[in-house]
């Protein structure tokens, strides 16, 4: 098809955590690969989330799937992207009685998981972390990390377009193009140029976050996404080194992430139609700044810096509670609707991208009967920078 | 609350010439600027393209000049920098080739933060009280070029190395074991590095993140100086001096 003489093609729909991650397996597996991404990297759900490089912690009690998930990631991106994160730990601090309750299942968790911890009284959780609420009675150490996500789609791309990977910003899918029942290409409107065109390849991946409904519509099938924002509040300052959690179960406000100099608090959860731009419901600030700083009393005193939200892509029928559905992955193969050379992935964390595109990529190479093994996670990828200077 | 306020954004089309474009938009005056523009490009004009990713100043992208001044717009709230019914003016970056509307090259930017290569995790001090531990965290420096859209030196030197490099730099000597290589020191002590410097200091009133790389541009000018005289006298470096 082009220079580059590879035999076999794709294209993928997103420039966030997951359309980076699979651009990148792509690419390592000999594909010729084209990224097409509406806006910049990583302005849709990646870049806007609350950096927490999951130890699987936050999920091992009721989700172990996800909880599995997590802490093996965690513990390959440690290995494939260094300077992409601040690795401090995490600590699931327990403040009063029910707190308390919650921390044998999340050591039985932990333990079902894999996940590395370590329990440490009040006294010492405090040593560690000055700033914690003297209410502390008890915590538990987690390989939790902060990460700097548009930095980690950067570097998976730079290291995609090293391979030969074509990625283009600011251009957006308008239309899945087809012959029969086949995706054949995508027509997209270039937004930098102004101009709109046709490209084609033999698979088309939709990595589109909160808008693969939108996305698999294009070819009249139903992509079931819970469109489920969270507000995060960024404060000035930092108040510790450790990921701060509530030791109980996921709740608003029981997460205290700190990054640089500020100390992100969040999240909180609710369901929108419409993810392109999302109203902050004011009482959401006033929560989290509550619950935050039940947890460090200082936060009280500290200015914020902004608020932020996004949508998260749950995977999951309407009407589903959204804080129950399962914060692990899906990999669709479209055959099954009866549309060939069309794949949507959605749902999971960034913390899980690297193995979503494993598992996307799997399936896109069984489709064209391609036989070639995963080697993202051995692969150390290019400083993010090298993205630009490519 | 919802205040309607007026943006006049510079746009930019390749082949096309440059206008700019007036659109009203009703928002709460608790939100930030780039919100604004976001929303503008959801209810109003899609083909709008802008930079934009964490929306709490860590990743960089978004930064552009705001009423002359460059801004980092995902944490200036609308309320801080204008009024009910006011207007503001939205550029992209100076002294950067534009791509499109609000959007620049980046590519020569981090072309030199690569050479200086600044190390974008360091270790993290101490809080109060805290017992010593090796923390580490990301950089001060966001590397979201507002410094250099400031600096009047990059006006009239398109190859200046830059305020965000050269602090990198200085950074780097300055830290326990830091070193720079061979061709950093020739784009430091180079015809485009440090002497080029006005000391305007534009480029610390604007930093979005505490870096104030006039003040680092300045301490590596007196560090380049002791270099010198030592190597003029024999002396070598006094880097290992420092050394423990
Ligand atoms: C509030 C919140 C906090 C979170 N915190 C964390 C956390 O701390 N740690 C963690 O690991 N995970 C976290 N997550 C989950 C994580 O952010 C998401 O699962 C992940 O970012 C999804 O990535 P994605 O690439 O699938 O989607 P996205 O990042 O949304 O990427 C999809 C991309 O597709 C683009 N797109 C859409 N339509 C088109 C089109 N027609 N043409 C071209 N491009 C298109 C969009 O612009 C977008 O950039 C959080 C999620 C939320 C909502
Ligand atoms: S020194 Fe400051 S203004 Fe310059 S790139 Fe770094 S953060 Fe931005």
């Amino acid at each position: 098809m082009t220079s580059t003489q590879k035999s076999h093609s794709a294209i993928v729909i997103g420039g966030g955590s997951t359309g980076a991650a699979v651009a990148h397996d792509l690419a390592l597996r000999g594909f010729e690969v084209t990224l097409v991404e509406r806006g910049e990297i990583a302005s849709g759900t990646t870049g806007r989330n609350h950096c927490l490089l999951h130890s699987g912690g936050r999920y091992c009690v009721n989700d172990r799937e996800a909880g599995i998930e997590c802490i093996e990631e965690n513990m390959i991106l440690r290995r494939i992207m260094p300077d992409c994160m601040e690795l401090n730990g995490g600590l699931f601090a327990a403040f009063d009685d029910a707190d308390m309750d919650y921390l044998p299942l999340l050591i039985e968790g932990c333990q079902a998981c894999e996940i590395p911890y370590k329990k440490l009284t009040g006294e010492e959780a405090r040593r560690l972390e000055p700033y914690l609420s003297p209410q502390a009675k008890a915590a538990l150490w987690v390989p939790d990390g902060v990460f700097e996500p548009m930095r980690m789609c950067m570097a998976f791309l730079a290291t995609a377009k090293a391979n030969g990977a074509k990625v283009y910003p600011f251009t957006q899918v308008e239309e899945l193009l087809m012959e029969g029942t086949q995706v054949t290409g995508v027509r997209v409107w270039n937004r930098i140029a102004n101009r709109r065109y046709n490209l084609h390849a033999q698979i088309v991946i939709s990595a589109g976050g909160p808008w693969a409904e939108e996305i698999a519509a294009m070819a009249g099938i139903d992509v079931p996404v819970i469109v489920a924002p969270g507000v995060m509040v960024s404060m000035t300052g930092r108040y510790s080194q450790h990921v701060i959690n509530r030791c109980n179960k996921a709740d608003d406000g029981d997460i205290i992430v700190p990054q640089r100099e500020t100390s992100i608090i969040g999240t909180s959860s609710w369901t929108v139609d419409d993810p392109d731009y999302i109203d902050i419901p004011e009482d959401h600030v006033a929560l989290m700044l509550d619950r935050g700083s039940q947890m460090i009393p200082a936060l009280k005193q500290a200015s914020s810096r902004g608020v932020f939200t996004v949508a998260r892509p749950l995977i999951g029928r309407e009407g589903e509670d959204e804080r129950e559905v399962s914060r692990t992955f899906e990999c669709f193969d479209h055959d099954e609707d009866g549309i060939g050379g069309f794949v949507t992935i959605s749902g999971g964390k960034t913390t899980t991208a690297r193995a979503m595109a494993e598992k996307t990529v799997d399936i896109a190479c069984r489709k064209i009967g391609l036989d070639v093994p995963c080697r993202t996670h051995e692969t150390v990828l290019l400083s993010y920078r090298a993205f630009y200077t490519i | 609350m919802m205040w309607t306020i007026t943006l006049k954004i510079a746009r930019y089309k390749p082949g096309e010439p440059a206008r700019t474009d007036t659109f009203q938009v009703s928002i709460d005056p608790e939100r930030t600027v780039l919100d604004s523009i976001e929303k503008i490009w959801a209810e109003q004009d899609r083909s709008l393209v802008f930079r934009h990713a964490c929306h709490h100043a860590s990743c960089g992208s978004c930064a552009m000049v705001v009423n002359g001044v460059e801004i980092l717009p995902c944490i200036k709230l609308i309320k801080d920098v204008t009024k009910p019914g006011g207007t503001l003016i939205i550029e992209p970056l100076h002294n950067f080739p534009v791509i499109s509307d609000l959007v620049v090259d980046m590519g020569p930017f981090f072309e030199r933060m690569q050479i200086v290569k600044m190390p974008i995790v360091g270790p993290a001090d101490p809080l109060p009280n805290q017992e010593p531990n090796e923390y580490n965290r990301f950089d001060d420096c966001i590397e979201c070029g507002m410094c250099l859209s400031a600096c009047p030196v990059v006006a009239t030197d398109s190859k200046y190395l830059g305020p965000a490099a050269l602090a990198a730099a200085y950074q780097i000597l300055s830290s326990g074991d830091g070193n720079l290589s061979a061709q950093a020191w020739e784009a430091v002590d180079g015809e485009h590095g440090l002497w080029r410097c006005h000391v305007a200091f534009e480029c610390s009133a604007v930093c979005p993140s505490n870096v104030d790389p006039a003040g680092k541009i300045m301490a590596l000018r007196r560090r380049m100086t002791v270099e010198r005289i030592r190597h003029l006298l024999g002396l070598g470096s006094s880097k290992k001096k420092r050394e423990k």
